[in-house]
């Protein structure tokens, strides 16, 4: 359960942080009632402000993915992501990352090189 | 203490704590890094050695100065009703603000790098500490707190109660304070193995602060069960037994929570 973020990325942390975390909710990685970490914890972790991380809580609540309790914390709702849904988001990042792969005229092997370096780091 | 005896002392003095200071000085012992490496179940490689190493360094170097100065300022300070006294728990007292000092310094360690990476597991006390050196430490702080009450009823509020009252809010604080910075201590390392090697940190530093604020509890423990039991004073020339048992006790417990009971890692590994 962890979650990290480029700094060098064009894409804001914000939305790196709560695209993760989202993903990982549908997907069930972060089961159900699942406590997350307090946001001090989180933005001190990955060197963010905490009016970032807040702001990832608010959006991810309101999505209806988390809970946040006044000391209790914030704490996972949605239910799991049925299992057929889950299969359709990995073929449609594959479909992705297959063609930006072809654009920059790596070959199969190659992609599925950079696949297992990826999975094992 | 007469004036040239005193003379003769300082100097001393001054020279037994610059020697124990020298000492403290030293490298780290191959012997603590496998001690760490066995009771947190962690192993050690080439990208989170330097962080471990540099963690165990700062603990052993603050831990051996406050054992060098604590025995030292205790003397000082018993020089102040014309005696000298070598006392056991200024010794104790010096190696514990060591070890809480050097946490608060391992707190500014951190792991370079442009990648951060976070565990959505959330950190408390008990990711660190097992209930069982909790339940220990609790007993503990429940038998202070209820003759701390006893005495005060029977013997009244008086300068002695409030002495060793305040020296337990002082060691109490210091344990809540480091124990929560320690908790609360970043921990983006994007290498996996430094990440474990950190949590092990945490957990033998949080569960040495806990073994030690138990038997740092001895003193106040002691007057107070004296007090209650004797509010008018103690008639023997030497501490009952019972007094002594209280003592052992929580110096045993005490040590054996901070140096040979199991580690919440060791637990973790051994239920999967």
């Amino acid at each position: 359960m962890i979650i990290d973020i480029d700094p060098a990325s064009a894409v804001p942390a914000f939305e790196q942080v709560r695209a993760q975390m989202a993903q990982m909710i549908r997907s069930g990685v972060l089961p159900e009632g699942h406590r997350l970490p307090p946001i001090r914890h989180l933005a001190a972790d990955l060197a963010l402000a905490p009016g970032t991380v807040a702001r990832v809580y608010k959006e991810l609540e309101a999505e209806g993915l988390v809970r946040s309790r006044v000391r209790h914390g914030t704490v996972v709702t949605a239910p799991r992501q049925p299992r057929a849904e889950a299969r359709s988001t990995l073929e449609d990042e594959a479909r992705l990352f297959a063609a930006s792969a072809a654009r920059l005229g790596f070959r199969l092997e190659d992609a599925l090189d950079a696949v297992r370096g990826g999975w094992q780091g | 203490m007469t004036g040239p005896a005193l003379f003769v002392f300082l100097p001393l003095l001054v020279l037994a704590v610059a020697a124990g200071l020298y000492y403290a000085s030293g490298p780290l012992k191959q012997s603590t890094v496998e001690s760490f490496e066995g009771r947190q179940v962690v192993t050690l490689n080439r990208s989170n050695a330097p962080h471990v190493v540099a963690a165990l360094t700062i603990v052993q170097r603050w831990r051996r100065a406050g054992l060098a100065v604590g025995p030292g300022l205790g003397a000082l300070w018993s020089l102040k009703d014309g005696e000298l006294n070598f006392n056991l728990l200024a010794g104790f007292l010096g190696w514990f603000a060591g070890m809480v000092i050097a946490q608060w310094r391992i707190n500014r360690l951190d792991e370079p790098g442009q990648w951060r990476s976070a565990s959505l597991s959330s950190r408390s006390i008990l990711s660190y500490v097992t209930r069982a050196n909790l339940a220990l430490f609790g007993i503990t702080a429940a038998a202070w707190a209820v003759l701390a009450v006893v005495s005060a009823v029977k013997a009244g509020f008086t300068g002695q109660w409030a002495g060793y009252l305040a020296y337990s809010v002082l060691v109490l604080g210091a344990l809540a304070l480091t124990g929560r910075a320690i908790i609360n201590r970043p921990s983006g390392f994007v290498d996996d193995g430094v990440r474990e090697a950190d949590d092990a940190l945490r957990g033998h530093g949080l569960t040495v602060l806990v073994g030690s604020a138990i038997a740092l509890l001895f003193p106040p423990i002691w007057a107070f069960s004296m007090q209650a039991a004797y509010p008018d004073g103690v008639p023997y020339s030497m501490d009952p037994a019972w007094a002594l048992f209280i003592m052992f006790a929580c110096l045993a417990v005490g040590w054996h929570v901070a140096s040979a009971s199991r580690s919440v890692r060791e637990k973790r590994l051994v239920r999967r």
